[in-house]
């Protein structure tokens, strides 16, 4: 188990750079599910929606220079102006669309495809075991950046190659994760139950252990979200990923670097810092909360 | 697993990772010598298309894939790491990028990863010895908050409070190490603080799981039993056997950190070795590119080699060859 999340979080880390892990230890269960998991709950559908409904929503153009260059927050600007002059409170919902594309179809579609590669390789072993894991171990070994920017670079830099491009870097540790709990679900008493009764492979594969492995790897998907949002708005503030004037977090963020820096005019910057860092904190309380639930099944059992 | 062997997966990972490299550049999509030549690009003068062969030439484009690979390998062995190819980049050597470069990855790297120790072990061991007391509720939440907040975000922080307002810090640039130090100690905090905050987030979390379960085994309870003073018990004995999870992440962010330091060597302006990897990758310099990469492999490699290795020092049962976990 040290080596499984020492893996994981050099996955995290080399992604986002803010490397997360998932907690070995039980928590306590039974508590009730208090402010702490409905306020993120709360954030999260609010950014969800916004974002989702951001060309419906009487919001202002994002796109436009709307009054002077950074102004402060305001009955007409709710969140006030960036450095040329656009509004900030819509530019943060379109910008949530891309956080939105990327955390959510990036890591579903990582987590089929590595969850399926991990699934396949920890029940029939043998020598597809060998082949992934030696194709796992050479992606986690390779330089994150490298693989996203290359991707990029050869497909462009549109919202889906991004979307791509981070998806194919997850990828690994998804099938590392599912791996790992293939191996360990296999091994239960009710696997052997179901062999013993003359279960086919594919009904033992599907019926008992995929529903198993699902739950970790749906706990480890939200770790993942969380990096992904990150990682796409580090990209986007190296100026990497959309691009300009398209807005992006990450982008919105080096965007106010000048005013903080020159004129010590904070808010541009620190705006979609905030949101960020409350989508991402939202994230991780769901997803440590979920593994707390986790935990406490599987001691049921 | 024996050395021998270990050695021997380490080098099959090296090799894979510069084939990868390599294949991805054969990806890459438009005429590679366009992409080199930029604005210098011109095939109706003569001079033009003997500067275009030249180039192609030195992509060695003119040979067969499976044969640039080798080429490269078969230099790259013998420390040739190739070099910028763009006539107007002064054919400058990957040997030369890393020279200017690496020192100043290094020592953000050594000095991130030794502040991030100095905050991990306290706080991890505070917050595993009081589990479930104030003193962990709050270690334990404010490495939540901080995971939550990306490093480019937690520099700009730093910034704003010690550049901007307080005027302590130059809030860019790099000083060398070998013309002031003082000014180049400056020069780290920023970019390092924020880099070690990020890690020992992590660390401390780790070491707390792992020493709360080492501190539920009967030798620390004998250890109590007999009179030891805690911090004794706690790093004297529980600490040591505690530290595998500590170290294996340690060694995976040394690699992380040489490759991985872009965001915050852009940030700052900083050139290190990350943001000569990126500007490689982004004006098309394939050779720079699959040198680059193979240094940072290297070192990634190195450092799990030498994890390894600690562990049959912390851990003689390994030594032993009898298994452990």
């Amino acid at each position: 188990m040290a080596a499984l999340v020492g893996d994981q979080t050099g996955v995290v880390g080399k992604a986002g750079e803010t490397a997360t892990t998932v907690s070995a230890t039980p928590k306590q269960t039974g508590r009730k599910h208090g402010i702490g998991l409905w306020l993120p709950v709360a954030w999260i559908s609010v950014i969800v929606v916004g974002s989702m409904l951001a060309p419906w929503l009487p919001l202002k153009p994002n796109g436009k220079t709307l009054g002077k260059a950074g102004l402060m927050p305001s009955t007409k600007f709710w969140l006030g102006t960036d450095q040329i002059g656009r509004d900030i409170f819509s530019r943060v919902l379109w910008g949530g669309r891309v956080a939105l594309a990327v955390g959510v179809v990036s890591v579903i579609s990582a987590m089929v495809v590595g969850g399926a590669l991990g699934l396949f390789a920890g029940f029939y072993r043998g020598r597809l075991e060998a082949v992934l894991n030696t194709i796992v171990n050479t992606l986690l070994a390779f330089p994150a950046l490298v693989l996203v920017l290359a991707i990029t670079a050869f497909l462009g830099h549109n919202l889906w190659n991004i979307v791509t491009a981070i998806a194919i870097v997850a990828i690994p540790a998804f099938a590392r994760i599912a791996y790992a709990n293939t191996l360990t679900v296999s091994q239960r008493e009710y696997v052997l139950a179901a062999r013993s009764l003359g279960a086919k492979n594919s009904r033992i594969l599907f019926r008992e252990i995929l529903p198993n492995v699902v739950l970790p790897l749906s706990a480890f998907a939200l770790v993942v979200t969380a990096v992904a949002i990150v990682a796409e708005a580090g990209l986007a503030f190296l100026g990497l990923s959309i691009q300009r004037p398209k807005p992006s977090w990450g982008s919105m963020i080096d965007d106010g670097r000048k005013l903080l820096v020159g004129k010590g005019i904070w808010h541009v910057t620190f705006i979609p810092i905030g949101v960020m860092f409350l989508t991402v904190l939202s994230i991780n309380l769901i997803g440590d909360r979920l593994q707390s639930i986790i935990d406490g099944r599987d001691a049921k059992i | 697993m024996k050395i021998g062997t270990k050695l021997g997966v380490l080098a099959l990972t090296v090799f894979l990772v510069s084939l990868t490299t390599f294949m991805l550049t054969l990806l890459l999509k438009g005429d590679p010598v366009v992409a080199v030549l930029g604005t210098a690009y011109d095939n109706k003068t003569p001079t033009g298309l003997a500067q275009i062969e030249t180039v192609r030439k030195e992509l060695r484009l003119d040979r067969a894939v499976p044969m640039r690979y080798l080429l490269w390998a078969k230099g790259a062995v013998t420390g040739d790491l190739g070099h910028k190819v763009a006539p107007s980049s002064g054919k400058i050597s990957t040997t030369r990028i890393l020279k200017e470069r690496l020192p100043v990855t290094l020592e953000i790297m050594i000095l991130t990863q030794i502040v991030a120790v100095l905050i991990a072990i306290p706080m991890g061991v505070i917050s595993a010895y009081r589990k479930g007391k104030v003193a962990d509720s709050a270690i334990t939440g404010a490495s939540f908050i901080l995971l939550a907040l990306p490093n480019f975000a937690l520099a700009l922080i730093l910034v704003f409070i010690f550049s901007v307002k307080l005027k302590w810090l130059p809030s860019v640039g790099y000083t060398r190490l070998t013309e002031d130090l003082g000014k180049n100690l400056r020069s780290m905090v920023i970019p390092v603080l924020t880099l070690a905050i990020g890690l020992a987030s992590v660390y401390t979390r780790l070491l707390r799981s792992e020493m709360s379960a080492t501190l539920q085994e009967d030798f620390i309870q004998m250890a109590t039993a007999k009179g030891i003073k805690p911090w004794r018990v706690l790093l004297g004995h529980a600490l040591r056997p505690s530290s595998f999870s500590l170290l294996t992440v340690i060694g995976i962010n040394v690699g992380a950190l040489i490759g991985g330091a872009v965001i915050m060597e852009q940030l700052m302006s900083i050139n290190g070795v990350g943001s000569a990897l990126v500007e490689s990758i982004l004006s098309r310099e394939y050779q720079v590119v699959l040198g680059l990469v193979l240094v940072i492999t290297l070192f990634y490699v190195a450092a799990n080699f030498v994890v390894d290795l600690l562990y049959t020092v912390l851990d003689p049962r390994i030594r032993r060859g009898s298994t452990r976990g």
